[in-house]
């Protein structure tokens, strides 16, 4: 079991959350004519064996979209942050897709 | 008399019992790696070694060399829970798992190694109307592909199935399955073992303990890999490395690929009188599928865990949802003990379906994305990798597996879920 | 050699008779005893036969590392297969079976497997049923005769009537194992103020201190858990730590007792545990020695012996040999030899131990830079070849 401290909640079971996505996918403006732009953030991924940044949804507490540092190798976790915390450096977060 | 003693057979069993057992010979040799061969298939599981095999048999191209980091069958191809299955309904699936199970029917025969290939049935279990609708597409295609397919109505399935409690009040009501009789289980170390050894008489040189760690290119082309046994050039390289195909395509400059690697647990049982003759698939509210090997085990799954992982075991979560699932068509099962608990790394593609193709780098050929439908498609994956490799060209079967079909606006995608790789 | 029950001493309470039935003939243990110790106390050499080869088994070790006395428990919907007898202890009413043979386990019809070895070898089933047709009709034909040769006990195919429950708790330390360092560490970091859980997967705690039989040993025992109980700790018996998990989660599996329990009581609780640390005190298991059919009834661990005789004063017969390759071997043949059995002691090695003298004061014949070599015997040990550890002419004994 994983234990996600989530920084509203306290540490927690992961099966408490819903897994996102890749967090370092460099999403586009949703009207962006950029296809290729896009394409490359709905379809490719770096899918790392290592350090991955990831978003976790605390549904079964909080509800709040967390961004957690995990190694996808030994699942250890080096940071958990409220993704609402993130300003500059993160991407946007997609408008009009569902969770 | 050499040759006889090298075929398998109940008349060379009995000839080796009564002097000994001394005159068997290893089932594939270990040579000393070559300095340059006219293809290298990178990954020594199902998929390479069949590839290689083919690559010998079909195409009389031998100057072929297996690299498996590990042991041959150690990675997905020995943690898989041995199901084989042709009920896709998606042109560029369905013909080609149909074929997949018409080599498996003659793949003992072909290998000259018992693969074990039991064609019990493969039953998916319906509990609501709309369930049972969504099927019958799914079906009536197969039907219409000429594949066998048949409803089993409830009568009928508790006669096929005795282990399933169908009585009285259920959490999951059963209405039914469909049922693919020419569907089973074979033997995973079997089929892995038969094609390597097939494939080293044929001249194929199987190399253990050979990590490929970079790439030899020459004006954009490949031309060789570098490993941890020394560089070694090559005409052509085919990658077969499901679980690792992000890491080996990023050293080979593919790039990032539409490939998430997510982990699927795996369960036996301690081994028991036989107890279920097929293979049962609860899909839908709950995920799970069984089946007992000929050992005695019961071989069980479910969900891929859901997140991100290449560690090689898996959490509770995912156990106990398997086993809730169990109980709540199976009740029997109750009292049976979980011997031991694995996990294989699967490429899960943003479509659920799998890549044999060409890539954009001259001499580099992909087989990937197999989600956790891999053991299946074995023996079609190396006839058809095999194909591409050897005419630089896609078989008719895989013609439609390609990397760029999500950029063509041409997803092969059976569940639906569009591109999150962990729903498929 | 057939076990019997010694007259005095061991932690079982002889006030408390136990009934019990295997394979249909009505058997006698006491309170305490594990299905294992009541099996060898009543005679029992052969409980079942081999996966394959249905070669004769009896007890061969008194814990989880058992791999010859594997019953079934109960009939019906509540059948149990492939119970280790040397785990589970005996409750009033257990009806218990021999598996995996035909008629019966004293006369076995799969025993032809054995005489047929030299071709049913590891993966022989791979070298054949592959013709005549290129297909897999054959194959299909022959693979329901695998298919029940195969397997060990046969599971109920009645839906199981128990329930079954799932616990949640955490803990600053969890330790695995209840023996002399497990109950100690727990008791000692319990006075310390952290909370702690004790999971022992034996119906009794104690682990080694059990197996010498000394009252001191088993006033320790109680003195260790009565410290643990006051500083707060919680022990929980019979329960076994199956597998950790990230980040610590541990998951452990309680098996409640059948005597006394409610009907709407468990049969076994989940309990899933998140703990700040671990404590591994699971203690070491032996491994037997290599040796030509080392797998007969009779032959077992040289501590498994000497625990069925101390714990539960089970000689396992009466004439015993125990062949070691350290200092350890000395402690069990003292134990066994003061218990009034007769004790033959083969160290490996050609020095001899300072334990020697002591062993030989007690009248166990001790032979230095002996190794056993061969079992004499089918159903039972009858006899003992040995070598010399430097590899010699083998004896007979």
């Amino acid at each position: 079991m994983l234990r996600l401290n989530c920084p509203f909640c306290g540490e927690r079971d992961h099966a408490e959350f819903t897994y996102g996505e890749d967090a370092s996918v460099a999403w586009p403006d949703f009207a962006s004519p950029d296809s290729q732009a896009h394409f490359d953030a709905l379809y490719l991924r770096d899918n790392p064996r290592g350090r991955h940044l990831e978003k976790w949804q605390h549904i079964m507490g909080c509800r709040s979209w967390l961004l957690v540092e995990r190694d996808t190798l030994t699942h250890e976790i080096f940071s958990v942050r409220a993704a609402a915390d993130e300003s500059a450096g993160l991407n946007k977060p997609k408008s009009r897709r569902g969770r | 008399m050499a040759e006889m003693m090298a075929r398998y057979s109940a008349l060379s069993i009995l000839q080796q019992g009564l002097t000994g057992n001394r005159g068997w010979q290893t089932a594939w040799a270990k040579p000393e790696v070559k300095k340059s061969y006219q293809v290298i298939i990178v990954g020594g599981g199902g998929h390479g070694l069949a590839t290689a095999y083919y690559l010998a048999k079909n195409h009389g191209i031998t100057d072929v060399a297996v690299l498996e980091k590990g042991w041959i069958g150690g990675g997905n191809a020995g943690r898989n829970t041995t199901i084989i299955r042709s009920n896709y309904m998606i042109e560029g699936n369905t013909g080609f798992y149909e074929k997949s199970v018409q080599l498996w029917e003659g793949l003992s025969a072909e290998l000259n190694f018992n693969v074990m290939f039991s064609q019990r049935g493969h039953l998916s279990l319906c509990f609501s109307p709309a369930q049972r609708d969504a099927m019958a597409r799914r079906y009536n295609i197969m039907r219409l592909n000429g594949i066998d397919a048949e409803w089993l109505d409830r009568d009928q399935l508790q006669k096929f199935v005795p282990l399933l409690d169908m009585q009285g009040e259920r959490r999951f009501p059963i209405l039914g399955g469909y049922l693919q009789r020419r569907a089973g289980t074979a033997r995973h170390d079997a089929v892995n073992w038969g094609f390597a050894r097939a494939a080293s008489k044929l001249g194929v040189d199987i190399i253990e303990n050979c990590e490929v760690t970079g790439f030899v290119k020459k004006r954009g082309r490949i031309v060789g890999v570098e490993t941890s046994q020394g560089e070694i050039a090559a005409k052509k390289v085919g990658l077969a490395v499901a679980g690792s195909t992000s890491q080996l395509a990023g050293l080979a400059g593919l790039g990032r690929l539409p490939i998430e690697s997510h982990k699927l647990q795996a369960f036996v049982s301690e081994p028991l009188k036989p107890l279920l003759d097929t293979v049962v698939v609860f899909g839908g509210a709950g995920h799970f599928y069984i089946s007992q090997s000929d050992k005695g085990g019961m071989v069980f799954g479910g969900d891929l865990d859901g997140y991100n992982s290449y560690a090689q075991r898996g959490n509770l979560p995912i156990w106990q949802d398997v086993s809730s699932a169990a109980m709540s068509i199976m009740p029997a099962l109750g009292r049976v003990r979980v011997l031991r608990q694995w996990a294989g790394i699967m490429d899960m593609s943003m479509d659920g379906s799998p890549f044999i193709c060409k890539t954009g780098i001259g001499g580099l050929y992909l087989n990937a994305g197999w989600c956790y439908g891999g053991f299946k498609a074995t023996p079609a994956s190396g006839w058809c990798f095999a194909h591409t490799i050897a005419e630089d060209a896609p078989h008719e079967l895989n013609r439609l597996l390609t990397l760029d079909r999500f950029q063509q606006g041409q997803p092969i995608d059976e569940s639906g879920h569009g591109p999150w790789p962990r729903m498929h | 050699m057939t076990g019997f029950r010694l007259p005095k001493g061991g932690a079982i309470d002889r006030r408390k008779a136990v009934s019990f039935r295997f394979d249909g003939q009505e058997m006698q243990g006491f309170a305490g005893d594990t299905i294992a110790s009541a099996l060898l106390a009543s005679g029992n050499r052969i409980v079942g036969r081999s996966f394959k080869y249905h070669r004769p088994r009896g007890v061969m070790s008194a814990g989880p590392e058992e791999g010859g006395a594997l019953l079934t428990l109960g009939s019906g919907a509540e059948r149990t297969a492939n119970i280790k007898a040397s785990m589970v202890a005996l409750e009033p009413g257990m009806e218990l079976f021999s598996q995996n043979c035909w008629p019966s386990r004293h006369f076995d019809l799969g025993a032809v497997n054995d005489l047929l070895h030299p071709f049913i070898g590891a993966g022989f089933y791979y070298k054949t049923f592959i013709g005549p047709l290129a297909d897999t009709r054959f194959w299909m034909f022959c693979e329901p005769f695998i298919r029940k040769a195969a397997g060990m006990g046969r599971a109920a195919n009645l839906p199981d009537p128990d329930c079954y429950d799932t616990a949640h708790d955490f803990c600053d330390l969890l330790v695995v194992g209840a023996g002399p360092a497990g109950l100690l560490a727990a008791a000692e970091a319990a006075e310390k103020g952290f909370s702690v859980l004790v999971a022992e997967q034996d119906h009794q705690p104690g682990g080694s201190l059990l197996q010498s039989g000394k009252p001191a040993d088993r006033r320790q025992v109680a003195s260790l858990c009565k410290r643990l109980d006051e500083a707060g700790g919680r022990l929980l018996c019979q329960t076994t730590a199956f597998g950790l998990f990230d980040h610590l989660t541990t998951g452990l599996l309680q098996r409640h007792a059948v005597s006394g329990r409610q009907e709407n009581q468990p049969r076994e609780t989940l309990h899933i545990i998140r703990p700040r640390h671990i404590l591994l005190a699971s203690g070491a298991g032996e491994r037997g020695l290599v040796f030509a059919d080392n797998d007969r009834p009779g032959v077992m661990t040289s501590r498994a012996v000497a625990a069925y005789q101390g714990r539960f004063a089970v000689a396992a017969g009466q004439q015993i040999v125990l062949a070691g390759t350290h200092d350890g071997v000395y402690d069990d043949a003292l134990q066994l030899a003061a218990a009034g059995l007769s004790v033959t002691l083969l160290d490996s090695r050609t020095r001899r131990s300072a334990l020697s003298e002591e062993a030989e004061a007690a009248n166990i014949r001790v032979l230095h830079g002996r190794v056993p070599c061969r079992v004499i015997g089918r159903g039972g040990v009858a006899g003992l070849e040995t070598a010399k550890a430097s590899g010699g002419w083998p004896a007979g004994m």
